[in-house]
């Protein structure tokens, strides 16, 4: 396996590394357009992902439906408002709500974003970028691991797409995540289309943003689409996985070994038949890495709740 | 301040139209230029919280047109920036901003129409909780009825409109022409219920004067014997007892009343 040399000479004493990588397969974004759908056809989908916010409301449908698909799939909870990297003070009323809701659901980790959403209590419910340097890795560790105690698990945070790069910035995007992800313990959410896009946009190659990352932090998968408007690429999550993010798909696999794979469609969401084939994609994908022979690391089999990274 | 705390603040007043330069805080040294980036991220922060606004008040932008509904929305987000961590609360304030704003203060029917669409917006995800059995309440001792006070389903919302803006609401759902409106404001004057149901529909339905008042009596605490004193407003004295139990039996059927609490 690639990045065994991870853990840095200023890890924090109490930062545990990561154990055994959970396999959940291959799992969707939930969205309301296909509630009916996957409860009455019951897909070939392994786990669902679902937005926390959308279900950190009082009652009605959304909590009645998340029931029925807690009681059917494993649950992984993603959230677009903690704005770690923000600022202003962490929101412990939003982190009480997130904590009941994980009660509630018992999901297999809780996830958001390393960006910020907002300024002086103003939420720009944009993942916004952070600069690359000293004070926000130590800004950021130290609100992670304010997290993680308060939720009392390891949070999952994903890489952005980004469109700007700030002139303070002394380090990559990819020393920022491991930094980050080893210093406070956290996992790492791995969205590919993300590492394309940003790799588009700022000029780097993206198979030197995955061979920077810390393999054992990695704990899922996004993968989704974006629109192409030639000078520069926009994260638009509407469109089916094109071909760059396929390959750069395998090449984390090859890299990492098994890691739980989601699609993620945030608009122009097409009928769930579209995505379940979508999502057989990413299977016969993932087996094309798994199986590659010779000089590449090999994964291990998935076969198992747990994969060592 | 710290100096990350500088930079996201201006930043953010950047991409909200504040105007604070932050450009050469940028790296231009390579890929995609500093201003470009700026402009995706100041598009997409007023395009998300406009999608929202008419996400949630589809009703409300059909009615004003593409041109007055893009005005509105940009003066309320300039006037109202998000402080909710969920999109779904962004337009909380908009009844009250209509209801202020210069270019729809003549037209009331703007700011009703909001607030309707909030209120099926917080009746659809309002808590649950259990409907109560009338034959609980025909089991109460006689002498408990002066005291007796319905408890109600947290979906259960009341609104009072003074112009057509439920009509209107129903045209934009149904699809049909925009209702006409030649009488002065007032004449309209409704009085409604928004609640969830069990299978967690959402319904609305009128209610007369004297319900209305009887709903909202007991909404705020007040008791039987009270509401009946209420009633003979609206009705002989010998009609009221068995009127305000005919509501009471109504909103038990609605499945609007969670408990029959006695003092």
């Amino acid at each position: 396996m690639c990045n065994a040399g991870i853990v840095p000479a200023d890890r924090d004493p109490g930062v545990q590394a990561p154990g055994p990588r959970p396999w959940l397969g291959f799992g969707l974004g939930l969205r309301t357009e296909h509630f009916n759908d996957l409860l009455e056809t019951n897909p070939a989908v392994d786990w669902l992902e679902i937005n926390s916010e959308n279900f950190m409301v009082a009652g009605g449908k959304p909590r009645r439906y998340l029931e029925a698909f807690r009681q059917r799939y494993p649950i992984v909870m993603h959230g677009v408002s903690m704005n770690i990297g923000g600022s202003d003070p962490l929101d412990f009323d939003y982190l009480r709500a997130l904590r009941q809701l994980a009660s509630d659901v018992q999901p297999a980790w809780v996830s958001d974003h390393l960006c910020w959403t907002g300024a002086n209590g103003i939420n720009s419910h944009d993942l916004l970028p952070l600069p690359y340097s000293d004070e926000a890795v130590a800004h950021v560790v130290d609100r992670v691991q304010q997290v993680q105690d308060f939720l009392g698990r390891e949070l999952v945070l994903e890489n952005l797409s980004s469109y700007v790069r700030f002139s303070t910035s002394t380090m990559t995007e990819w020393e920022f995540l491991r930094e980050i992800a080893t210093r406070s313990g956290c996992r790492l959410l791995l969205d590919i289309n993300n590492v394309v896009v940003s790799a588009r946009n700022h000029g780097y190659d993206s198979d030197d943003f995955l061979a920077g990352l810390p393999a054992p932090h990695i704990w899922q998968i996004h993968l989704a689409g974006h629109s192409d408007y030639g000078t520069h690429v926009i994260d638009t999550h509407d469109h089916a996985v094109p071909d760059a993010v396929w390959s750069l798909y395998e090449s984390a696999i090859r890299r990492f070994g098994p890691i739980s794979t989601m699609i993620e469609r945030d608009d122009h969401i097409p009928p769930l038949p579209e995505l379940i084939a979508e999502l057989d994609q990413a299977r016969r994908h993932f087996a094309a890495a798994t199986a590659q022979p010779a000089d590449a690391p090999q994964a291990a089999s998935p076969s198992q709740d747990t994969v060592a990274a | 301040m710290s100096a990350l705390a500088q930079l996201q603040s201006d930043f953010l007043r950047c991409i909200s139209g504040a105007g604070t330069p932050v450009a050469s805080q940028l790296d231009g040294s390579q890929g995609i230029a500093p201003g470009l980036g700026l402009q995706i991220y100041t598009h997409a922060y007023a395009a998300r919280l406009r999608e929202a606004l008419k996400s949630d008040h589809a009703a409300l932008a059909w009615y004003l047109g593409d041109e007055r509904w893009l005005r509105t929305c940009n003066d309320y987000i300039a006037l109202y920036p998000s402080q909710h961590r969920s999109l779904r609360n962004f337009g909380n304030h908009l009844p009250t901003f209509l209801r202020r704003h210069s270019s729809h203060q003549a037209n009331p029917r703007v700011a009703e129409l909001a607030a309707f669409e909030r209120a099926l917006l917080d009746s659809f995800d309002a808590a649950d909780a259990p409907r109560a059995e009338w034959q609980a309440l025909l089991a109460l001792p006689e002498e408990c009825w002066p005291t007796l006070c319905p408890s109600f389903q947290p979906s259960l919302r009341r609104q009072s409109t003074r112009t057509n803006a439920v009509q209107v609401w129903m045209a934009a759902k149904s699809g049909q022409p925009l209702p006409r409106n030649r009488r002065p404001v007032g004449v309209h004057r409704a009085h409604w219920a928004i609640w969830r149901d069990a299978d967690l529909i959402t319904h609305f339905r009128s209610l007369s004067e004297a319900e209305a008042a009887a709903l909202d009596h007991f909404r705020a605490g007040g008791d039987f014997a009270a509401c009946c004193e209420l009633l003979l407003q609206w009705l002989p004295a010998d009609e009221v007892p068995a009127q305000a139990l005919g509501f009471l039996g109504q909103w038990c059927s609605d499945g609007w009343v969670v408990s029959w609490t006695t003092a």
